[in-house]
């Protein structure tokens, strides 16, 4: 029962990290129309500016985490300015945009592991002494509960201002036709721009609290992508709502495979669910 | 069309100055019989375990200082290039392969970590590289080649040790085995697993990770329902770090038992304010005090950790031998494989594989962010 209990709580933690990652990328790819894996650069970006803000300069926490977002969103809407905006004006295809996605998200680790080293290094400064909370004999971080919380907040308020406000039904328009979107008098160009940002800070947001679970390394923005772009296509590629339950569907099959296999198998499960996904039903668990 | 042929037209310019390049790079530094004998070096200066791989560095560059300051070998002076290898495989076969082939060396020493000297190797020994790691412990590193030397004990002895150690001294009977599939992780965990069943051991639960895995909740959700006397985790200290802090969030109660990689500083320092039982196995090394002033004076810390008399051993080693071989491979070879050298580290001799001939170990404790011998 102990077990069953704690392997629950491992997944919906894992499942609340995909699905923070799940939704930047989604939101991004509903509307740029490309898999932006520069997004997973973004994300270790968001969890560095923090490294940096908190423990190298000791700023505040709420303040460090506040401008970790905002470096995070800022350089998405910058890579996209200067990187993707210029691809399409030159009509790339979406080939050509993944593959500059790829260069973007190569350089930008690089860049972080010459400035911070490609060492694991971790966020808290408290480890080991933060409060422990027990639900029905598993346990929960404080940090954890914390995770949780911003995560379904998050995507609470992200769903209401897709389905409430001007702003989500123009990115809804410029999801579904850009031309007709343009002809309407939506400008798709600056519209892209904010969702960039939106999503960055979203991805921004799933890095640091990766930092804060776990730790970071250049790296982990690949490690985190990969869950998110899983969990997307699980729940169908563009639907936000859709991310989110793939999200969670895929880190329970994980931990439930982890439980009755062994570690080794994590991965191998997670690619395994996508495959199978791609080949009987690559339209997802929800179409768009 | 025109973009392919474009982008061919570049492909080909870049290939072309890179190959100049190349060429005249490596026309610049052929050895010459009177210039500086170089060799390589490679070690995790960054990643996991970059805390041992710099030491290392540092004790090498103090062997060095000293056997040029004697009169280098026959009057060349030792030249070291140091590569970063970050304790993984194709960082380290990068290094090797610019060693080889641009700086031209005629040995290298290292790897730390055994899937960088896995990596690397088999390339070393098909150019005829003599190969000298001061640190990398994996058994299957045994049958590398004939220019193949290591001055640190196989793990098929550390494995056994430990599950007799644990066994017998700390009176476990049923043991959890979390490690890091790797050539050292898998390797270790193996020889325990056998020995201590032998012995009549439990092992109660077993699962492997990646070496970058950084969630080991569910793997530990077993373990806390199995409730063992000791975790035995050969694992890299970058995850052993958070495998301490989930294992102390997750209120599990069994002892902690881990390989040689949980002497790295970091790792200590980091999990200082965990409480949790921790004791990790290491080769005895009879380390004088004469070495550990010279290397904490340039280091500036502590402790001297891991691997650092090894290498400083295997530098010496290697002066030695080029002293009497020269730097015909075969030659050096067969002068390392004659080695018989008390260094800071103990006793070295080498057998057919390049291994250490005898192995020693002891057992230390990690407590307020650093680790004593256990008596």
């Amino acid at each position: 029962m102990e077990i069953a209990v704690q392997i629950a709580l491992n997944a919906v933690i894992a499942g609340a990290l995909y699905s923070l990652a799940a939704l930047g990328f989604n939101l991004v790819y509903n509307t740029a129309r490309f898999f932006d894996l520069g997004y997973g650069a973004v994300a270790a970006t968001g969890a560095y500016a923090v490294f940096y803000f908190y423990k190298t300069l000791q700023f505040d926490l709420l303040s460090s985490i506040a401008l970790g977002i905002l470096i995070a969103g800022a350089l998405g809407f910058l890579i996209e300015k200067v990187v993707y905006r210029q691809l399409r004006a030159r009509k790339a295809s979406q080939t050509v945009l993944l593959i500059a996605s790829l260069g973007v998200l190569t350089v930008v680790q690089a860049i972080i592991a010459i400035i911070f080293s490609s060492q694991f290094q971790t966020l808290s400064r408290n480890i080991g002494a933060s409060r422990i909370y027990n639900v029905y004999g598993g346990v929960m971080t404080e940090t954890q509960v914390i995770i949780l919380c911003s995560g379904l907040s998050i995507m609470t308020a992200l769903g209401i201002i897709l389905r409430y406000t001007l702003f989500g039904k123009a990115i809804k328009a410029v999801a579904d036709d850009e031309e007709v979107a343009q002809i309407v008098g939506i400008n798709s160009e600056r519209l892209i721009g904010i969702v960039f940002f939106i999503g960055s800070a979203i991805g921004g947001i799933a890095g640091i609290a990766v930092g804060f679970d776990t730790g970071i390394q250049p790296t982990m923005g690949m490690t985190l992508l990969l869950s998110g772009v899983v969990a997307a296509i699980i729940g169908g590629m563009g639907n936000v709502y859709g991310g989110v339950i793939g999200a969670f569907l895929l880190a329970a099959i994980e931990n439930a495979g982890v439980w009755y296999l062994s570690g080794e198998w994590k991965a191998a499960i997670a690619f395994a669910i996508l495959i199978l996904f791609l080949l009987f039903r690559p339209q997802g668990l929800f179409q768009k | 069309m025109d973009n392919s042929a474009k982008f061919i037209g570049w492909a080909a310019g870049i290939a072309v100055v890179a190959a100049v390049i190349v060429f005249m790079y490596v026309g610049t530094s052929t050895p010459s019989e009177t210039g500086p004998i170089t060799i390589g070096f490679i070690a995790p200066l960054t990643g996991d375990v970059a805390s041992i791989g710099s030491v290392a560095r540092t004790a090498t560059e103090l062997a060095v200082e000293e056997i040029n300051s004697a009169g280098g070998i026959d009057g060349r002076q030792l030249n070291v290039v140091y590569e970063d290898g970050q304790c993984s495989a194709t960082p380290a076969n990068n290094a090797a392969t610019k060693l080889i082939n641009a700086d031209r060396v005629i040995a290298i020493i290292g790897g730390v970590c055994s899937s960088e000297t896995a990596a690397f190797a088999p390339t070393a020994m098909q150019n005829k590289i003599v190969v000298i790691s001061e640190c990398s412990s994996a058994p299957n590193l045994s049958k590398t080649g004939k220019y193949f030397f290591r001055n640190y004990p196989s793990d098929a002895y550390q494995g056994k040790y430990a599950a007799e150690h644990a066994y017998n001294m700390l009176g476990a009977r049923n043991a959890a085995l979390i490690f890091h599939q790797t050539d050292w992780g898998t390797g270790i965990k193996d020889v325990f697993k056998q020995r201590f069943t032998e012995l009549g051991g439990n092992i109660v639960v077993e699962d492997g990770s990646p070496q970058e895995a950084r969630d080991y909740r569910t793997a530990l959700s077993k373990v806390k329902v199995a409730n063992p006397d000791y975790i035995y985790a050969p694992t890299y200290p970058e995850g052993g770090t958070v495998l301490l802090r989930q294992i102390k969030e997750m209120g599990i109660n069994s002892k902690i038992l881990a390989g040689d990689a949980w002497s790295d500083t970091r790792l200590q320092k980091d999990v200082a304010s965990f409480d949790l039982d921790i004791l990790y196995v290491e080769s005895k090394g009879n380390v004088t005090d004469e070495f550990k002033s010279k290397l904490l004076a340039k280091t500036g810390g502590d402790q001297v950790p891991l691997c650092a008399p090894q290498v400083y051993d295997a530098t010496y080693i290697l002066a030695e031998a080029l002293k009497k071989a020269g730097t015909d491979p075969d030659k050096l070879a067969d002068a390392m494989r004659a080695t018989k050298y008390d260094g800071v580290s103990g006793h070295i001799e080498f057998d057919a594989n390049g291994d250490m001939t005898v192995a020693e170990y002891i057992v230390k404790r990690i407590e307020n962010g650093t680790a004593a011998q256990v008596q």
